[in-house]
């Protein structure tokens, strides 16, 4: 008896489906050696970046000629900066930005945020804040596992290395009389939140062009960036 | 080339007729008809529900990664996927006008092509949406932190669901007429659902572009 087309379509899919999914395991589960690990591993620093000679983690683009957000844009950080960001587990969204041994983590869902700041020892990262927050953390392959806890509520994550224009976005100004913070997260699939801070009062923040990080605020032009968590955590 | 037959023409409307129903307690005169192949049925539905509680149980338990494989030409996944949903859509739209031409509900006589076209415009339609859907699956999961993204995830695994009863009936005889058009048009309805919360909201967030 003759194999049956419908049947044949679906199980063409099926293979297809499997096929595709071995090949992305084969190209990213096993590329454990994306991230400075425990392990001593032959050589591959984060993301294989050589080290660059400008410390500064500013995704400025001003003079860049592709506006476009594309996600293949050059990592502007030096090699010791690693951006992770993704959604928390039934939540909003968490980015957390590891350098040399400094760490700054920010969840975000559109309407309430929290900033966190802490320290790597090894894979673990431990961040706080002063209202009680906490952000614990483990990285390798690729990711930071772990759980955080704003306002009493815990979420577990599992974040992944993001590149720009993915990641974590900040301004700070003072506009009007008014000291506005701007925290903003940009996930891989192009969705951002965003929340701002007005002399503490916090409400969701207009969206950033997530190509050069630029957004208006009250209509004043101000640019966000990647916080440095070495600056941000050190006063 | 094989042919798979015409969907079957509703010409037995849910059985009307129950031929001596099984003498149990019949307390209205419209007790379940029970059609002769409801066992396959139940199998058949039984196969989609499985099928979409597999995906949604995947993408909800492999953690996202976040980056998954790139297709050459284009200038990340989500264009691609964009564009993919776009062509899957297209075809979508082929595939219910000649479904309705097959089952004679257009002014015009269907020519004898049309089954033939619906077959190809499904096929190409089904395989475009699986790298689309493998990408959503694998980089990104089961989400629900907005409307937009629970309503794409949900759809998603209706939508897997539903096409993979919807061929498992096409191969089996003696299913009720109903279920082809019921389920090509959850089909259609789920991929037009899919459509509008991921290629049209891309396209209208991000623009227009490869």
């Amino acid at each position: 008896m003759k194999l049956k087309s419908p049947i044949v379509v679906l199980v063409a899919g099926a293979a297809l489906a499997v096929g595709l999914i071995a090949a992305n395991m084969s190209v990213f589960d096993a590329d454990s050696a994306n991230v400075v690990a425990s392990v001593p591993v032959p050589s591959a620093p984060i993301t294989s970046t050589p080290p660059s000679s400008s410390p500064s983690a500013s995704p400025s683009t001003s003079g860049s000629a592709s506006p476009s957000a594309s996600s293949v844009q050059v990592t502007p950080s030096v090699a010791a900066v690693a951006t992770y960001a993704g959604k928390v587990t039934g939540g909003g969204s968490l980015s957390i930005v590891v350098k040399a041994t400094s760490v700054i983590a920010y969840l975000c869902d559109g309407t309430n945020e929290s900033w966190l700041g802490g320290t790597v020892d090894g894979s673990t990262l431990t961040a706080r804040n002063k209202a009680g927050d906490t952000l614990t953390g483990t990285r390798g392959g690729g990711k930071v596992v772990g759980s955080i806890t704003v306002d009493g509520t815990t979420w577990t994550y599992s974040t992944p290395l993001v590149k720009k224009p993915s990641g974590l976005y900040r301004a700070t100004a003072e506009i009007r009389g008014a000291s506005v913070v701007g925290g903003w997260i940009v996930l891989p699939d192009g969705t951002q939140v965003g929340v701002l801070r007005r002399d503490e009062v916090a409400e969701p923040a207009p969206a950033i062009d997530p190509a050069n990080g630029a957004v208006t605020i009250d209509g004043t032009l101000v640019t966000a960036t990647e916080p440095d968590p070495v600056q941000l955590t050190a006063g | 080339m094989s042919h798979d037959a015409l969907p079957p023409l509703p010409e037995s409307p849910p059985n009307p007729a129950v031929p001596a129903g099984p003498p149990t307690a019949s307390a209205a005169p419209s007790a379940p008809a029970v059609p002769t192949g409801s066992a396959a049925l139940i199998a058949v539905l039984l196969s989609g529900s499985a099928v979409a509680v597999m995906i949604g149980v995947y993408g909800r338990l492999h953690s996202p990664t976040g980056v998954a494989i790139n297709i050459a030409g284009f200038s990340g996944p989500q264009e691609v996927k964009a564009w993919l949903g776009t062509v899957a859509f297209a075809l979508a739209l082929v595939q219910l006008v000649s479904a309705l031409a097959m089952y004679g509900k257009l002014p015009v006589r269907a020519p004898a092509w049309t089954g033939t076209v619906h077959r190809w415009s499904g096929r190409i339609a089904f395989l475009a949406a699986v790298p689309v859907a493998v990408h959503c699956l694998y980089a990104l999961g089961f989400q629900a932190f907005d409307t937009r993204v629970l309503v794409h995830s949900l759809v998603g695994c209706l939508f897997f669901g539903a096409f993979t009863v919807k061929m498992l009936a096409l191969s089996r005889p003696g299913l009720p007429g109903w279920l082809l058009p019921a389920f090509g048009g959850l089909v259609f309805t789920g991929l037009t659902l899919l459509w509008l919360t991921s290629s049209l909201w891309f396209f209208t967030t991000f623009g227009v572009r490869f």
